[in-house]
């Protein structure tokens, strides 16, 4: 962890267990996120390094209103700010994919699931720019949601040049929030973990058809993972 | 004249054909965020999450890509393990 501080990356409170706040009553998930601070005061107040941002396991933000606020007054209280995503993928089946055919030796299925994973990625940043587009009229400041996990390591440099291709300066999630999209109101409560532009969608009541063109996950990519679906 | 005049303007306008629009659009911007540090991979080994840890960085640096890493899975003993070796540095 030290080493990402070093490089000068932000961190933040993802909760110290990950459960779902769907799952876990308010109190004993609020005592997960100061659990998890524990250890993120040591590692930051040693570097100096600012701990202001809080994302949900998940993405799961609560089944009722009542638990949203007063999660996120909770939040307020020990100065975290939630860090939203905005373009929301499946890019952890793709991971798990790719770990389990190297753990097979199978380095044909590694190459197969890479080649499919950068299109897949930019068939996402299609979708939400699309969403963007018809939500607010204009290109949202986004928010990439990636994991820490082997096919990055051996791929994100391919991501950052589809991205770089697709006409994308990369910003601080300071910066993006500086967006108005996200003063947007959010009211959904439902049993998922979706993007923050699905959520401002359904809370402004868009027909059923705004959603359309989600991409899917090959269904070789699924199988290989052992994932039901994605 | 008139017509290296007329031609410099068609030349100007032109340019201004093929640059408005792309000025007149947005920058698209996106913020890179990682979730479930340190690691999400089936490799448990110290060097395996050294090596994950070091590529992704070497990606970042390489673009000075400003990201945030959202950190968990804290009572995982591999991430006890990394915490005490970071703390060796």
């Amino acid at each position: 962890m030290k080493a990402w501080l070093d490089a000068g990356l932000e961190l933040g409170n993802h909760t110290f267990s990950h459960r779902s706040l769907h799952s876990t009553p308010l109190a004993e998930f609020q005592s997960d996120v100061l659990r998890g601070e524990k250890v993120l005061r040591e590692l930051t107040k040693a570097k100096g390094a600012k701990l202001r941002y809080f994302r949900h396991p998940f993405l799961h933000t609560g089944r009722s209103l009542e638990t949203r606020q007063a999660f996120e007054s909770f939040l307020n209280t020990h100065g975290y700010t939630v860090a939203p995503v905005t373009i929301d993928n499946s890019e952890w089946i793709f991971a798990g994919a790719y770990d389990k055919a190297r753990d097979a030796n199978d380095p044909a299925a590694m190459a197969r699931v890479a080649e499919a994973y950068i299109p897949y990625m930019e068939s996402y940043f299609a979708h939400f720019e699309n969403l963007s587009e018809k939500l607010f009229g204009r290109q949202i400041k986004q928010v990439l949601l990636l994991h820490a996990n082997s096919i990055n390591a051996d791929h994100f440099g391919e991501l950052v040049a589809m991205m770089k291709k697709r006409g994308y300066k990369f910003i601080t999630l300071e910066e993006a929030l500086t967006d108005n999209a996200y003063r947007s109101t959010d009211t959904t409560t439902g049993a998922y973990g979706i993007s923050w532009i699905d959520r401002w969608a359904l809370t402004r009541n868009v027909p059923a058809g705004f959603f359309k063109g989600e991409p899917r996950t090959p269904a070789f990519v699924l199988k290989l993972a052992g994932v039901e679906a994605g | 004249m008139f017509r290296r005049i007329s031609v410099l303007v068609v030349a100007a306008l032109a340019a201004l054909a093929t640059v408005s629009p792309a000025q007149a659009q947005e920058q698209k911007q996106v913020a890179i965020t990682f979730d479930d540090l340190p690691i999400v991979s089936t490799v448990h080994t110290d060097e395996g999450w050294a090596e994950i840890t070091a590529k992704l960085l070497g990606t970042m640096k390489r673009n000075k890509l400003p990201v945030v890493g959202l950190l968990t899975k804290i009572n995982s003993m591999a991430t006890i393990s990394l915490i005490r070796s970071a703390s060796r540095c």
